[in-house]
């Protein structure tokens, strides 16, 4: 088992690379997480904050080339997965590490039943026969909530939904520890979201699952997690517990995101969207990555790299602002 | 499944008879005369006329194409050639087994030689494995079959004395036309397979399957492969749909007695039933082909098989499913 003052999940300085056209895209830069059993952390973010690279980096399922890993650690049970040789790593890959994609239209291989799909991450991991794995897999279908003699079909004879059911059937099929949910609902209509992310959530409890939810719903979050990151350009620039974030949103880009959600509870004519785009991931600037859209931004932001400054109990933040009120 | 293969084997017919129908117009209508040239310069316009109408050359166009299609479907009889007399049926049924052999010859290499070498250049992609089995390919492509055929001769009969240059007396006669016929089938498959290959192995189902653990080895063949066989099928039919009717240049650098040769000769002499058989049964060959490509797609792909069975078969399947979980 692992140390006790070591997280189950600890992810330190993870630096993640694309190259495009002989062009370096910094994805991930430096991002540090650290996640208990049974704890869910919502990691939130726009497209492209490099989220999705940051689970796949946990799975080593990036494709590389282009993506490279350059450095940093990510310890599960005091194991070092980016050490691990790749015939090590298929084991942990759907036993102890498993993930949710984002299309269920494509998640699912064509040509194979959905039945098989299930069956073969239960065959490769546990040690039964090949029956049995199917037998499990049917039970696992039912667990999902689809009927079990729809096992022998294909996936075009699946609805979007149903086909996201399979795709967390593969996942839980060997009650992983570590769940990496990459926005799992995205690509599903409003009445089956909450449905998926019950589903989610009770298969998750059974086991005392740790789980990564990533998504940029910010209403998700609220519902499912315990913790929160928010990504911007491959840097977290707050974390906390889900309290502590929500409650007291420190960062500029959060309070952008909550400011451009609409409530329930307040009437407001618009929206405040975040003007401006995520900076060019090709081009590293030197100071906080947030600034061109920022509203407080000042000449300082610019200078020098800005740490996390902490706020309060687990709460962090990068930001100028926040530094100045603790020093101050 | 069953209706449909049923279904598919009667579309042949109209097939067969269109293709029939199109060769006699094409062949009453092109220039030259039969039995001018038959008899040659010096013939009186009596002569010609008694050879034309023995011949049955005289009649409509309608009263000789009636009596074609009712000699060939339904006295199967091809006629006798008019400059040998002998019988088409006899002569297509001694060479076709030869142009088969090529055509499947191409085949089969392209299955054990060519799919390999594209599926280990994708998986080894931007690698010099990849670079080595694309500059194979590129060179097959290029270089013409004859002249792969001529140097192929060259080397190994001429200089080495390995194989004998022509014919189809021994089973070593054969090694020299089948290597020059299949080196372009080999190269297009590598290519296709290649790409089909990719593109499936950068599909979103692939990190699914490798999230879940699956090993590389089972992860290409198991995952990949049968998907990326798919269009691979196509470029299988079409290869061997041009090789059966276009082999006739193999056939003539290595004097194989197959139909494409048959054929050339035939329509260089206005040979006019030769012709039709030939085209006859290479139409029926290559119908049958292509139904065995949409069958072998239906196995690998089950979203096609699923459209040729229809919805009535599924909704029977889907009740008996339902009755039988209760």
């Amino acid at each position: 088992m692992s140390e006790d003052n070591k997280a189950f999940l600890s992810i330190k300085d993870l630096v993640v690379e694309y190259t495009q056209n002989k062009q370096i895209i910094h994805a991930v830069n430096g991002v540090s997480l650290e996640l208990e059993r049974g704890r869910t952390l919502g990691l939130v973010g726009e497209t492209g904050a490099g989220k999705t690279t940051i689970a796949k980096s946990i799975l080593r399922i990036l494709l590389e080339p282009p993506a490279k890993i350059v450095s940093g650690e990510i310890e599960l049970d005091g194991r070092d997965l980016l050490k691990l040789s790749e015939k090590e790593m298929s084991k942990i890959r759907g036993e102890k590490v498993s993930m949710i994609f984002q299309d269920p239209m494509t998640a699912l291989n064509p040509t194979m039943r959905v039945g098989e799909q299930i069956a073969d991450a239960i065959w490769l991991h546990k040690d039964v026969s090949k029956h049995e794995a199917r037998e499990m897999a049917c039970q696992m279908l039912e667990r999902v909530g689809i009927p079990r003699f729809r096992a022998k079909e294909y996936p075009h004879q699946f609805s979007g939904g149903m086909k996201q059911r399979v795709v967390i059937a593969i996942a839980l099929a060997c009650n992983p520890e570590l769940l990496l949910a990459d926005e799992p609902t995205t690509a599903l209509d409003v009445t089956i979201q909450a449905q998926v992310l019950a589903l989610i959530n009770d298969l998750k409890k059974e086991h005392d699952t740790a789980m990564i939810l990533i998504t940029h719903d910010l209403s998700v979050v609220a519902e499912t997690c315990d913790e929160v990151a928010v990504i911007y350009a491959g840097e977290i620039v707050e974390q906390g517990t889900l309290d502590e974030v929500f409650d007291n949103a420190s960062h500029p880009y959060t309070k952008g995101l909550f400011g451009s959600m609409p409530k329930v509870d307040k009437k407001e004519e618009r929206l405040q969207p975040i003007a401006g785009m995520m900076p060019d991931p090709s081009e590293l600037l030197s100071g906080c990555k947030f600034q061109s859209r920022c509203p407080f931004a000042t000449d300082k932001c610019i200078e020098s790299p800005i740490g996390l400054s902490h706020i309060s109990g687990t709460h962090w933040c990068r930001c100028i602002m926040t530094q100045k009120e603790k020093e101050a | 499944m069953i209706r449909y293969i049923i279904k598919r084997i009667l579309m042949i017919i109209p097939v067969v008879l269109a293709v029939a129908i199109i060769i006699f117009a094409v062949m009453y209508f092109a220039p030259g005369d039969r039995a001018s040239m038959t008899l040659g310069p010096g013939a009186t316009q009596e002569e010609i006329y008694a050879l034309r109408e023995q011949l049955g050359l005289n009649d409509p166009f309608m009263v000789q194409l009636g009596k074609f299609l009712f000699q060939t479907f339904i006295k199967f009889d091809f006629g006798t050639s008019y400059i040998s007399g002998l019988p088409v049926a006899g002569e297509l049924a001694a060479r076709f087994p030869n142009t088969l052999i090529l055509a499947l010859s191409v085949i089969v290499t392209q299955l054990i030689i060519g799919l390999p070498l594209g599926m280990v250049a994708a998986i080894h992609r931007d690698g010099v494995i990849d670079h080595i089995c694309m500059l194979i390919a590129v060179i097959g492509i290029s270089a013409p079959a004859f002249w792969i055929g001529l140097e192929l001769m060259i080397i190994f009969s001429l200089n080495l004395n390995w194989f004998p240059a022509s014919g189809v007396a021994s089973l070593a006669c054969w090694v020299l036309p089948i290597t020059a016929n299949s080196l372009r089938g080999i190269a297009q498959m590598a290519r296709q397979s290649r790409s089909s290959m990719l593109e499936v192995i950068n599909s979103d189902f692939m990190v699914t399957a490798r999230a879940k653990g699956v090993p590389k080895g089972r992860l290409y063949m198991h995952y990949a492969l049968p998907n990326a066989l798919i269009p691979v099928i196509q470029t299988m039919g079409n290869s061997f749909g041009t090789s059966l009717g276009g082999a006739v240049i193999i056939e003539s650098v290595f004097s194989i007695p197959g139909i494409g040769q048959y054929m050339v000769e035939a329509i260089s002499s206005r040979d006019y039933p030769i012709i039709r058989g030939t085209s006859v049964v290479l139409a029926i060959a290559f119908s049958l082909i292509m139904l065995l490509v949409d069958l072998a797609f239906a196995f690998f792909d089950p979203r096609i098989k699923a459209q040729y069975e229809g919805s009535v078969a599924r909704k029977k399947k889907v009740k008996k499913a339902v009755m039988s979980n209760g």
